[in-house]
């Protein structure tokens, strides 16, 4: 909301300056969130006489003006305005002043005539957005020499406030003094409105019937007769352009000066046009169309609130007029519309249409049903004074929706107890009169407290407590920890497992990235989500056409990074992510994952060379994660071979004991073309919440071994398919009480060994519990162990 | 003999004084005390030697092997020192040559933030609850205190999905969730993503939240400046200036918005980017939970007080580091990340 400070002068003076002033609304609620000062820009411009004119020797549309400012003698001006004439004040730029635009005025020579500076058009002087017809005429009283910008009141002070949804009230200028007085303790002062009423009386001319008392509690109407619509007066216009609203006419404008400065949203028909001396206000019913003020036909709902004349709509209740009798040039009478509609009503058709108005905004949040005829006279007494007219005898006043004003219990005892706070009876009672408020004394030391009319966002004990914070100043309430009993703080395993992975990745040389939800079509068809059924959720309303479903993979957020850094140039891209995927199993689901890649080559620094990474770069990070979480144990990795996005040879799908967790590998070569990626990578993706339920399980300590263990490594050669981990798991089921351990530590392919084949060296770590092994006792285990591999997997034993 | 014994001690003492390394005076030590060293041979010998002679000898072997003994312990001594100065003179690394690692990856800034806050409230005793992302109007909105058509819904434009659901627009909703499930007194704190239908430089379709709330008898407003300053002052520094402005929200009341004083310009008045010259720059939402939305859990707010507060958290994270576009934290351009 725009408020121009001159504007909120004629109501209230707070005699604060303007740094006071912005701090006491913004700390009273109303936040002050920019200050603008129009008419800044106009320096040096000087109100003027011409008192003189002669034609330009040289230019037949150009004139001559001598031109008095008031210093004792005249200077010639050059002016090509048609209305430049004698006898007329104008604004004269002289040299060295400045107009909006940041336009600098020198004296200049124009067709061989100097001019001593310039006389201003409206639109020069940046009071009106439309081209110049010509200089601006002065009034004959317009002092000469008189800075033209103070003169006409141009120099404003605008605030930009925020008013919250919750204060309607606010929307207007007299409601923002009302706010004024409350906070600053100024007096407001509400001129009345004099009215001079004239020939045959509103009710004889029309009728006002109410067909909806819920849409419609109020409507009241003036006729103003004989006015001669045409543009507005300048004070009007630079008032409407301060508060940011354009000129439309005379009339037009005098209804959106009164709504700015009251609240109430006016409007104003033409009443020739109407077809009928008659308005109902009812809702649509069956199919109606109306063509709206700005030229649309409007198709309307059943439930919508209407203005008709007879069988015809004329407007759409709170926002918008119909074109059909909308004023004009040649309109000489109208009806003059004041009335409280349901703002629920205004609000589903002004956004079922599209169609967001001041009207509808201030309906919307509640107008002041008891200032309905203020507005309504305020209005008729500005038409009268702008474009002339007399208005018809008493108002028509159809008010079937009174309702007594809300009363409200309010215990002092319960505002301090909200607040933390001592404020007194006394100050309680003080601060709901500052509002409007009728207090009474009720039962048990409490108030009845009746809110005005305009304050009808106050409804319970709980919005009168506000209001004595706010008032006092939340700044005033004490500040402390709660003196309660002590809590205790924590967090779920998830979360705290998701801590601990995070840091894990982070190690294993991987940033992380937080990705929009959002996947295209396209994207969630090529990347198979892990532990996702059903099908990927639709956004009704998204943000881009081409992301309208939520990921049902989170390595949909991973490729994205992935593709963005490189393109950007990136060699060495390793991320991950933690967040969830979506997907519709009958409702909507949503589970987290972490997913993550490791592309180019691998984030490593120092000598050695860069490398692409390969398959166990990938898996080992993974190992060390479950290692932390004392899962590594438990987890077995298959081929992947039918995991549709991933490759079926480089690919693995990670179990835990029997529990499908995850996948890692790199993208089918098909997938790489669906989502424009490929080289060398690996990704994978895991199930958070299937991790977490197994991850971190209890520890126990199972003493050290008292005996040394014996370490013999063992190669063997085998086909080239050949999966290593088979040789580890048949090793450790073979003797369980003398083998330790087993790990593959080396593989070759090559010469010496046949093509088709590879070599894998194992270390076997050999350990009795109950005394120390001897050479002779360990070389038979070897063996016997060497014949069994032998037999079962008919390997080759590498001496 | 004796002559004998005086030779070997004086060819012994001439080698030692010549031996520069542990290897050469281990090898005297060996040719002269070993098994078959020659001192070792002399002592052999002692058999051939006369009994009233033996003590005299014996004692003249003994003395020169300790003597022995101790030069050889000496040589060692000086040896090793002459090595250790060898080494520290000849062994030369370029301590310049970057360290072999795999690089740190970085933590998001946004994790960053909500891990800190959250640790701030665990630390005064807050319980973390999670909730769906993806909500129905009633606990989005309605069990909120946002009527129907209310023009409070204006604030917070929405992303819907299908099935008659939404993205929630905040983290509220697990305030309604936590609510309706546990009686008071209760602490939670939540953190998450959340979304909304707007995207520029300041707005993201998806951001994250930080929201919390204390309820229990005879919570006051008192108490929510207490907790929340601990939390803002935990972030931007013990001494920051705080104020509360009035505010609207829905589900609170009376409503707070809390503004610290700017750490750009320190209020000097000076042109400020960061707070635009105003001094203060608006941080969180607050204020004591609506008795609506007791109601609506099922509580009785008689009984019971509490408030609630909202943190934006790119909000946060673009303010502490200075961060000038918030699709930034989206795009996961690893420029970015690492500076983090």
């Amino acid at each position: 909301m725009k408020l121009p400070l001159r504007w909120l002068g004629e109501f209230v003076a707070s005699g604060l300056d303007a740094a006071a002033f912005c701090e006491r609304l913004t700390m009273g609620g109303l936040e002050v969130e920019g200050i603008e000062e129009l008419g800044d820009e106009i320096r040096g411009v000087v109100v003027g006489a011409v008192t003189a004119t002669r034609p330009h020797p040289q230019g037949e549309r150009l004139t001559l003006c001598d031109v008095d400012s008031g210093t004792g003698s005249t200077v010639e001006v050059v002016c090509g305005a048609a209305n430049a004439r004698a006898g007329i004040r104008v604004a004269l730029a002289r040299e060295g002043a400045e107009l909006p635009g940041g336009k600098h005025i020198e004296n200049a020579t124009i067709r061989g005539v100097l001019s001593a500076g310039m006389l201003c058009s409206e639109s020069e002087l940046g009071l009106s957005d439309e081209a110049a017809s010509g200089i601006l005429e002065l009034p004959r009283t317009a002092p000469l020499g008189a800075d033209v910008a103070d003169y006409l009141a141009a120099r404003e002070t605008v605030l930009e406030i925020s008013i919250t949804p919750n204060r309607g009230d606010c929307l207007s200028v007299l409601g923002l003094a009302r706010e004024v007085a409350l906070l600053t303790g100024a007096k407001l002062r509400v001129r009345p409105t004099r009215l001079q009423e004239k020939g045959a009386a509103t009710g004889e001319a029309l009728r006002v019937r109410i067909e909806d008392e819920s849409g419609c509690r109020r409507y009241a109407a003036r006729i103003v007769r004989g006015v001669k619509v045409g543009p507005s007066p300048l004070w009007l216009r630079l008032r409407l352009q301060a508060a940011g609203l354009r000129s439309i006419n005379n009339v037009v404008d005098v209804t959106n000066y009164v709504m700015l400065e009251r609240g109430q949203p006016l409007h104003a028909f033409d009443l020739r046009r109407l077809p009928q001396p008659e308005i109902v206000v009812r809702r649509a019913g069956s199919t109606e169309a109306i063509q709206t003020l700005d030229g649309v036909v409007r198709f309307l709902a059943a439930d919508d609130l209407l203005i008709t004349t007879g069988a015809e709509a004329v407007a759409i209740a709170g926002v918008m007029g119909g074109a059909d009798s909308e004023v004009e040039e040649t309109t000489t009478d109208l009806l003059l519309e004041s009335a409280w509609f349901d703002p629920t009503t205004v609000r589903r058709t002004a956004r079922r249409l599209d169609l967001n108005s001041e009207a509808s905004y201030r309906f919307e949040r509640g107008v002041d049903i008891e200032g309905v005829i203020d507005a309504l006279d305020r209005a008729a007494a500005l038409i009268v004074e702008t474009a002339g007219g007399t208005v018809a005898p008493t108002a028509i006043d159809v008010y079937p929706g009174r309702r007594p004003s809300p009363s409200i219990v309010l215990r002092p005892q319960r505002v301090n107890e909200i607040l933390g706070l001592e404020v007194s009876l006394g100050a309680i009672r003080q601060t709901m009169k500052a509002l409007g408020a009728t207090v009474t004394k009720a039962a048990g030391g409490a108030f009845t407290v009746q809110p005005p009319s305009f304050r009808s966002d106050l409804e319970r004990e709980i919005d009168l407590i506000e209001e004595v914070a706010r008032v006092v100043g939340y700044d005033r309430i004490p500040t402390h920890l709660p003196l309660r009993q002590l809590a205790v703080g924590g967090m779920p395993k998830r979360m705290a497992l998701e801590r601990e992975i995070r840091w894990l990745l982070r190690g294993g040389g991987m940033s992380e990235l937080i990705g929009l939800a959002f996947a295209t079509p396209a994207g969630n068809e090529a990347l198979r989500g892990v532990n996702v059924g059903g099908r990927p959720i639709r956004l009704l309303n998204p943000i881009s056409r081409e992301e309208s479903e939520l990921r049902t993979s989170l390595l949909q957020s991973v490729a994205a990074m992935w593709r963005h850094n490189r393109n950007q140039g990136a060699t060495a891209i390793a991320g991950f992510s933690i967040a969830k995927v979506y997907w519709w199993e009958g409702e909507p689901r949503e589970g987290w994952r972490v997913a993550g890649v490791m592309a180019g080559v691998l984030p490593v620094s120092g000598l050695g060379g860069r490398r692409v990474p390969a398959f166990t770069d990938m898996k080992g990070v993974l190992e060390n994660l479950f290692d932390h979480l004392g899962l590594l144990d438990k987890v077995s990795w298959r081929p992947a071979t039918d995991w549709e996005s991933l490759h079926p040879g480089k690919s693995a799908s990670i179990f835990i004991e029997d529990d499908f967790v995850g996948v890692v590998g790199a993208l089918h070569p098909d997938a790489e073309a669906a989502l424009d990626l490929g080289g060398d990578h690996w990704l994978f993706e895991i199930d958070l919440e299937r991790l977490s339920e197994r991850a971190l399980p209890a520890k126990q300590f199972r003493g050290l071994p008292r005996f040394p263990a014996v370490v013999r490594d063992l190669a063997i050669v085998v086909e080239a398919e050949f999966r290593s981990d088979e040789i580890v798991h048949f090793v450790r089921q073979w003797n369980h009480d003398l083998v330790e351990a087993v790990h593959l530590f080396d593989e070759y392919v090559g010469s010496p060994i046949a093509p088709g084949k590879k070599s894998l060296a194992y270390s076997i770590a050999y350990r009795a519990a109950d005394r120390t092994l001897t050479d002779e006792e360990v070389n038979a285990l070897q063996d016997q162990l060497v014949a069994a591999l032998e037999k079962k997997f008919r390997v080759e034993h590498r001496q | 003999m004796k002559d004998q014994l005086d030779k070997i001690r004086a060819s012994a003492l001439a080698a030692l004084s010549s031996a520069a390394s542990e290897e050469s005076i281990e090898e005297i030590r060996v040719g002269f005390l070993g098994r078959k060293g020659e001192l070792t041979s002399v002592l052999r010998g002692m058999r051939d030697v006369s009994p009233d002679d033996r003590p005299a000898i014996g004692a003249l072997v003994n003395c020169i092997k300790d003597e022995l003994e101790a030069a050889i312990s000496q040589g060692l001594q000086r040896a090793r020192a002459a090595e250790r100065s060898r080494r520290v003179e000849s062994e030369r690394i370029d301590v310049t040559v970057p360290g072999r690692r795999l690089v740190l990856g970085r933590l998001h800034p946004l994790t960053q933030i909500m891990g800190e806050l959250i640790d701030a409230f665990v630390a005064l005793g807050f319980t973390v609850a999670e909730g769906p992302e993806i909500e129905d109007d009633y606990h989005n909105f309605e069990a909120l205190n946002f009527p129907p058509d209310h023009p409070a819904r204006d604030m917070q434009d929405t992303l819907f999905v299908e099935g008659g659901r939404l993205m929630r627009t905040h983290t509220s909703p697990v305030q309604i969730r936590v609510m309706a499930e546990h009686e008071p007194p209760l602490q939670v704190i939540t953190a998450g993503a959340t979304y909304r239908h707007d995207s520029d430089a300041t707005h993201s379709p998806m951001f994250h939240q930080i929201e919390g709330f204390m309820v229990d008898r005879g919570i006051n407003f008192g108490d929510l400046k207490g907790v929340l300053t601990h939390g803002v002052r935990r972030i931007f520094g013990a001494d920051r200036a705080v104020r509360w402005r009035p505010s609207f929200f829905p589900f609170t009341e009376p409503s707070t918005e809390i503004d610290i004083g700017c750490f750009g310009c320190e209020g000097s008045g000076a042109p400020c980017r960061i707070c635009r010259g105003s001094g203060w720059i608006e941080v969180l939402g607050a204020g004591m939970i609506d008795p609506n939305v007791f109601r609506a859990v099922g509580y009785d707010p008689e009984q019971v007080s509490g408030f609630a507060f909202g943190i934006g958290v790119e909000r946060i994270a673009m303010l502490k580091y200075q961060v000038d576009d918030i699709r930034r934290f989206f795009a996961n351009d690893l420029r970015f990340i690492e500076q983090f």
